[in-house]
């Protein structure tokens, strides 16, 4: 099963200068397939962030509607031709609607889609695409900029469609791809070494493991607190990630991931590996067979009053839920 | 029940340099420029210096150079973060204006300082070359001809942004105006150099901001502050 997030926050640039947030995401997911998609509103363009909502739901709403047609064509170039013409069709209709010119909604686009065991990208212009497959985070495509730091290429660019990049594949061992903004990209992609950082798996990571609702509240903590204070300009991220991958992704995670994950701190590390090797145990015991607080409490011999600290800690991060008293796992087999 | 803190931290991201700003200023130190107008120049880039540094991104982003040219060209100032170009040399009215000679300079440290960028995988916007005189060249025709193609090429092809800048009522006017064929030259009003280099500053501080797609237009407003547009 594909799950997706997405988040966008106004830059500190646009902070100060009362413009909108000129990025914005967008999923859908219906017919078995899920799409995300992401763009980033050109910083001149007087209405890019309306260009950017109109090309993310255009793009995303012709993938979902159209994904078999559009993988079972042999023909690449014609498919980037459809997608830009879909999109650009899309911003002429909101530049008659809103009486602006093309060039007034000029944005960027990323998407990724995803049916069956297959998947379909998109890129056109800066931010990036990252990937993480067999647990090992890759780039799968990086920016596409002009010379200079303030340009780039837009749907409403002349040459959009030599830029525009298309990629199809297998998704096996997938467990998913984050689309960034070059905002957001400032924190997690090295321009130099075109290395991501740690922080994209751990994203990807706590994506499948803990809940929607927990992973909003960490995107918004890590994007108000961290991320946007790298930067001047709007931050925004998309994710697509495999969620029947969950317990192979929950292996991988190092050490100190899980001790983020249970919130243990990590300054004493005897006492921190501990704590992991109890929490763990937990969950094993929980998963093995849902329970109540004292039956898990006997069987584990941990005193009630520990175990339900520690169990506040599973449910808080959405690893356990608490259904009136009994305890299960939020995914099976972590 | 407890509240997660889960969130990224620092160390979880990447460090990339921001974007620089790389500016010469090519600036006519020669005889005629002795007295008042090389003392209110050295003002002007001292406070072209300070408002930088005042500034969040531009402190990080702005890389200057100075070259003059007074009797030879030369470079006073190699390219470095402004951070670090603490000691900027007074400037001394002395010699001829071989004007060619030292935009030939300008443009071959801009060049070589866009290569380290390149090299060091750090962005960049568009080089800045500022021009201000007060008088005719001295360099040779012939020098003066290849240094204005060499100009007019960079700024044609998108490669370079020209500040001409006339100081006084006896600059020639047309040569300046042939080294820039986007952007008529201005004339300082008087000797108000700080004005002049307060508003450069801010036009960094804007270029410096600004994000993919967006061109910061000519602050017209601002440059009444100490350009006569006549």
């Amino acid at each position: 099963m594909w799950k997706t997030a997405e988040y966008a926050i106004m830059g500190r640039g646009h902070e100060r200068t009362q413009v909108p947030c000129q990025d914005k995401t967008y999923s859908v997911s219906r017919n078995g397939t899920a799409v995300v998609a992401l763009a980033d509103g050109a910083g001149s363009a007087s209405l890019s962030h309306l260009g950017a909502e109109t090309a993310t739901q255009a793009i995303a709403h012709e993938l979902v509607d159209h994904f078999d047609e559009l993988i079972l064509n042999p023909d690449g170039q014609a498919v980037k031709e459809r997608l830009l013409k879909v999109s650009v069709d899309a911003l002429n209709e909101t530049a008659s609607e809103n009486q602006c010119s093309l060039q007034d909604l000029a944005c960027t686009l990323l998407a990724a889609a995803i049916k069956d065991n297959i998947f379909l990208l998109i890129h056109l212009g800066d931010g990036i695409v990252a990937m993480e497959k067999n647990q090992e985070l890759k780039l799968a495509s990086a920016p596409d900029n002009g010379e200079y730091a303030n340009s780039t290429y837009f749907l409403t660019s002349k040459n959009a469609l030599r830029h525009l990049k298309l990629f199809k594949g297998s998704t096996q061992d997938l467990n998913g791809f984050a689309l960034m903004s070059d905002g957001t990209a400032e924190s997690f992609y090295h321009r130099k070494s075109g290395q991501l950082s740690i922080g994209v798996k751990k994203m990807m990571d706590l994506s499948v493991l803990i809940s929607d609702e927990k992973f909003d509240s960490f995107l918004d903590a890590s994007f108000k607190q961290v991320i946007r204070a790298n930067t001047q300009d709007d931050c925004s991220i998309a994710l697509i990630t495999n969620q029947a991958l969950a317990p192979k992704t929950y292996q991988s995670l190092d050490r100190l991931a899980k001790y983020d994950l249970f919130e243990i701190n990590p300054n004493n590390p005897a006492i921190a590996a501990k704590r992991l090797k109890k929490f763990e145990r937990i969950l094993a015991e929980i998963e093995r067979c849902p329970n109540r607080l004292h039956a898990v409490s006997k069987q584990l011999h941990i005193r009630r009053k520990y175990l339900k600290r520690d169990l506040d800690v599973l449910v808080g991060n959405g690893l356990v839920v608490n259904q009136k008293g009994l305890y299960q796992m939020h995914l099976q087999q972590l | 029940m407890s509240t997660s803190n889960l969130k990224l931290r620092m160390e979880d991201l990447v460090n990339n340099p921001t974007a620089r700003v790389p500016i010469c200023l090519c600036l006519d130190v020669s005889g005629s420029m002795y007295g008042d107008p090389i003392d209110e120049l050295n003002e002007g880039v001292r406070a072209f210096y300070q408002e930088l540094r005042d500034d969040e991104v531009a402190q990080y982003a702005a890389e200057i150079s100075i070259v003059t040219f007074g009797g030879d060209a030369e470079c006073i100032e190699d390219f470095a973060n402004i951070e670090r170009q603490t000691n900027i040399p007074d400037l001394e009215a002395d010699g001829g204006t071989p004007m060619a000679e030292a935009v030939d300079m300008a443009l071959d440290m801009l060049e070589a300082r866009k290569q380290e960028y390149k090299d060091k995988g750090v962005d960049y916007y568009q080089p800045w070359l500022v021009m201000m005189t007060d008088g005719y060249p001295t360099s040779s025709n012939s020098d003066l001809q290849a240094a204005i193609d060499r100009t007019v090429d960079l700024v044609g092809n998108k490669k370079l942004t020209v500040f001409p800048i006339a100081v006084g009522d006896d600059a020639d006017m047309d040569v300046l105006a042939s080294f820039s064929p986007k952007r008529r030259p201005l004339r300082l009003q008087g000797l108000m150099f700080k004005e002049f280099f307060v508003w450069l500053a801010q036009s960094v501080i804007q270029t410096s901001n600004s994000m993919p797609g967006e061109e910061i237009p000519l602050d017209i407003e601002g440059l009444k502050g100490w350009a006569s547009l006549s």
